[in-house]
């Protein structure tokens, strides 16, 4: 129940976009370029975590441990003498499964929800309305550790929290988009030939309807991520001792003192892959022409 | 005044919302596995206090009558006590409360002040180094997880520095404002590239507009325009998008006060969960989305207020 | 009427900096404006009429156009050699102007009578009671009822023809002696368009106002307009007034525009339009830019562009061929 305005305003994507021409930067596609670039690095590092990590993610030397960045390793040790290093190669494969994960249930929950909200209106779009108010009443991340409370910590739990919340973006910007391709023309063409209603969401509307959806979703990576780190801090999702960013940034609070290096890098990490994930969302959205 | 009428009708049309946050809240507490009255009064219970719990809430009863003694309990102010706390718990997360909507007030403000100047700046600059240098750090802050931030603040100024304390809540309001710097700091630098994002290109979009000409054509000055259309205009968005992102705000005080073990609802709805205190995480839960769905009314009666154009 | 016109502009020439190269919109236009005169300023779009009006406000977006030469004098006092805060001394001052479309010019979250203040604020330095005053008063003089009612709403709330009102009101708070309307009725209803205008001209007639009048429409220059200039591809093509250049148009493009009036056709024939487009601005035609599409070309026109020239008292024109037309082809 959020209000809403009549903008009137001239896109101001238009004006963005020509700056980096202007400039002489090479154009509008910088931003997807480099979110595409930075996104394929963090996941071909996550396939080859095995190959570019020099130790064990969990190899413990206790001989070396709370050691200082140094050549042998760069980003120091932890206090059980892990790499951190390794560490933190290690958890770009939680997190970004984590994070490719914890959009693509709420999308598919979501999406069929507005979907269907959208397309068939009535009683069933008042239901759903209703519903999604409720669930945007409660903060998200309170929702979420409410839920995972009931669940029991650990990864799938938040997966079945994360669903349970956030779907409810998807199954907006769906039903919004399905409520405007409802009564265009060729949607319109396409019931007049007697087309069934699944033939008509699926191969028809479906398609168009997704756009913004699949723009959001990358932005939306970059929140998932977040929520999964900031759960795993608090020890309601990774459990240690995976080396899962979050994870280690609560384990190094601990030794904060001495130790910042155990708590820096990690969070480094997950702030390059947002980065990364954000400018493809800008790239993306430009491109497709979305707005925010 | 018309416009405005809907403060009277909004409160109306909230009661379902409420009434389904009571339903989950509710539904949340009773999906615990384990014994009901284990819940409530935790493993150390005495007989007394268990025949007593289970009438209060009649345990025995079907779940219907036992949501309506919620809400009955509910109206009476009684949500249970806290097993680790020993205190009613409604007087537990009245005390907390202040210590969690003073950090947001704090957050908020702090946000608007890096806001503000960093949008203008980068609208008035637009295409130089400055507006890049400004977008990037917009795009990169949207990814800075504010836990993560609070502790690199914390390493910095309070260990190496020594200018802030590494926790707590202060006394007075000085010593609030002071003690909860980091903490509203976090909250706030995450806040604001969010915000700085919108409010920019706002600024842009408006600085392009028809009536930026026609004013022009009447001889009023650049700044005059600024400040009079430009950026009453550009407020609107960023003044709704701000709303939208109290949810998150609100969520994320219980990181932020974890982290700096603030004495807020946040850090103890996360050790009640530990504690398996769980009228308190219902009670706290409760309190957070009637406190979302409060300031979303609060952020839509400030739009109508804002926007003439709005009907709601 | 004095002797002495108001305007004198003189070989005004604007370049704008497009993806495909510079282009000259506006191509050494010049023309004078007396007075309590009202001057059609007739053509295509893209024909450089509106240019020209916002290189004389220089309201011109200045990364991309450049004024290349030329002045505009007023009361002998060159626009074009204008600091900018000389030139915002100017505008409301002695040159106003309104734009076509009242709804996305006035400022939305703003009050009507607000907007109408604030330039006697701004620059009068007027208190708000006193300056609300004055503008229920103009708000009177556009002629909208029970003006101080309508001082506290907003933009949307009023129709097309009372916003296009209010914003003639605002251009004229500070008695400028020189306006320049920018297709003022073309986004309004056609009963509404006629009040719009007759407002202009009853203020031309009480106040002296000067007026410019930018329109693609003949019908609007018949209504109001004392003299006529008619702009092609940058170039003034035609200038007479308007009597003369509607009875006669001494240049094939005016007389391409007369006769596609719809009033003028004989009912039952087709009505005739001019055959083709206007050219590109970055890629003209050599010699005379109306060539391509002119019914009356010979082989010289093809050398050099042929210059506006003075061909009977008050009227030029840039055809070489105009006696053809005087003639009554």
């Amino acid at each position: 129940m959020t209000a809403t305005h009549p903008t009137g305003q001239r896109a101001s994507h238009r004006a963005i976009a020509a700056l980096p021409r202007r400039l002489g930067l090479g154009g509008q596609p910088m931003a997807l370029y480099l979110g595409i670039a930075m996104v394929a690095f963090w996941v071909l590092l996550a396939i080859f975590a095995g190959a570019v990590a020099p130790y064990e993610p969990n190899a413990q030397d206790l001989k070396s441990f709370l050691q200082p960045p140094s050549l042998a390793h760069p980003f120091g040790t932890d206090n059980f003498g892990r790499d951190v290093f390794s560490r933190v190669i290690f958890g770009t494969r939680i997190d970004l499964v984590m994070g490719i994960m914890g959009v693509l249930w709420p999308f598919i929950l979501g999406t069929t929800l507005g979907s269907i909200a959208g397309y068939f209106g009535g009683i069933v779009d008042i239901v759903l309305m209703r519903i999604l108010d409720i669930t945007l009443a409660f903060p998200f991340l309170v929702l979420m550790i409410a839920i995972i409370s009931v669940l029991g910590a650990g990864l799938s739990s938040f997966y079945i929290a994360i669903t349970l919340v956030g779907w409810v973006s998807y199954a907006r910007l769906v039903r919004s988009q399905v409520l405007v391709l409802k009564s265009s023309e060729f949607i319109l063409a396409a019931r007049n030939l007697g087309y069934g209603h699944r033939r008509i969401m699926f191969r028809h509307m479906l398609p168009n309807a997704l756009v913004p959806s699949i723009v959001f979703s990358m932005s939306d990576v970059v929140l998932v991520i977040l929520a999964g780190s900031s759960i795993s801090y608090l020890g309601l999702g990774v459990q240690p001792p995976t080396a899962e960013w979050g994870v280690m940034i609560s384990e190094g609070q601990n030794f904060m003192t001495t130790a910042w290096w155990i708590t820096a890098f990690p969070g480094f990490a997950i702030v390059f892959v947002a980065f990364g994930f954000s400018l493809l969302a800008d790239g993306l959205g430009e491109k497709l022409g979305v707005r925010e | 005044m018309h416009r405005f009428r809907f403060v009277l009708y909004r409160p109306l049309q909230l009661l379902p919302v409420l009434f389904g946050i009571s339903v989950i809240t509710f539904v949340l507490i009773h999906a615990i596995p384990g014994d009901p009255v284990r819940t409530i009064l935790g493993p150390k219970a005495t007989v007394e206090a268990i025949t007593r719990v289970r009438a209060q809430f009649g345990l025995d009863k079907p779940v219907v009558v036992q949501y309506g003694l919620f809400l009955k309990n509910l109206v009476r102010g009684d949500l249970g006590r806290s097993v680790v706390y020993k205190v009613g718990v409604v007087e537990l997360v009245a005390e907390r409360f202040v210590a969690t909507a003073f950090l947001l007030g704090y957050g908020v403000v702090l946000a608007l002040a890096l806001t503000v100047p960093l949008a203008v700046t980068a609208a008035l600059f637009r295409g130089r180094i400055l507006d890049h240098l400004i977008r990037v750090f917009s795009t990169a802050g949207l990814g800075f997880p504010a836990f993560w931030l609070g502790i690199m603040l914390m390493i910095l100024f309070s260990i190496r520095l020594g200018l802030f304390p590494v926790s707590g809540y202060g006394e007075g309001f000085l010593g609030h404002l002071h003690t909860l710097f980091l903490p509203a700091f976090s909250i706030g630098l995450a806040l604001s590239a969010v915000l700085t994002r919108n409010l920019r290109a706002s600024l842009l979009a408006e600085l392009d507009s028809d009536y930026v000409s026609a004013a022009r054509a009447k001889g009023l000055s650049p700044r005059w325009i600024f400040v009079r259309h430009v950026f009453r205009n550009s407020l609107i968005p960023t003044i709704n998008l701000l709303g939208v992102n109290l949810g998150w705000l609100i969520g994320g005080t219980v990181v932020i006060e974890t982290v700096f073990s603030v004495p807020g609802l946040g850090s103890l709805i996360v050790k009640s969960i530990f504690a398996r205190d769980y009228m308190v995480v219902q009670a706290i839960t409760l309190t957070f989305a009637c406190a979302t769905v409060l300031v979303n009314f609060a952020v839509d009666v400030v739009t109508v207020a804002l926007d003439p154009r709005i009907k709601l | 009427m004095s002797e002495a016109p108001l305007l004198e502009v003189d070989d005004l020439t604007v370049e704008f900096a497009t993806p495909t190269g510079v282009v000259r919109a506006v191509d050494g236009v010049s023309f004078t404006l007396g007075e309590g005169e009202v001057l059609g300023l007739v053509g295509e779009s893209g024909s450089g009429k509106t240019v020209t009006c916002r290189a004389l406000m220089r309201l011109l977006p200045s990364r991309r156009a450049r004024i290349v030469t030329g002045s505009a004098r007023i009361d002998g006092v060159d626009l074009m050699a204008m600091t900018e805060p000389e030139m915002r001394a100017v505008r409301g001052l002695t040159m106003g102007m309104i734009f076509q479309n009242p709804m996305t010019h006035l400022d939305p979250v703003m009050t009507i009578g607000a907007q109408i203040a604030e330039p006697l604020r701004a620059h009068l330095g007027m208190a708000r009671a006193e300056a609300l005053a004055q503008a229920t008063e103009l708000l009177r003089q556009v002629g909208i009822p029970d003006p101080k009612a309508r001082l506290g709403a907003y933009p949307h709330e009023f129709s097309g023809g009372m916003r296009q009102r209010a914003m003639i009101a605002a251009a004229l708070a500070r008695r400028p002696r020189l306006l320049i309307a920018d297709e003022p009725t073309t986004a309004l209803d056609v009963t509404v368009q006629m009040q719009i205008l007759r407002l202009l001209l009853d203020l031309r007639d009480t106040t002296g106002l000067a007026i410019v009048l930018i329109t693609h429409d003949l019908g609007v220059v018949a209504e109001t307009c004392d003299t006529v200039a008619v702009m092609y591809a940058g170039r003034i093509v035609e200038r007479a007034p308007k009597a003369a250049l509607l009875r006669r148009p001494l240049h094939p493009y005016s007389d391409g525009l007369t006769r596609s009036q719809p009033g003028s056709a004989s009912p039952g024939r087709e009505l005739p339009s001019i055959p083709g487009q206007p050219p590109s601005l970055a890629d003209l035609p050599s010699g005379c830019r109306f060539r391509p599409r002119c019914d009356h070309a010979e082989p010289a026109c093809a050398e050099a562009s042929p210059p506006l020239v003075e061909v009977a008292p008050g009227r030029a024109s840039a055809c070489r061929r105009w006696r053809v037309l005087e003639a009554g082809a």
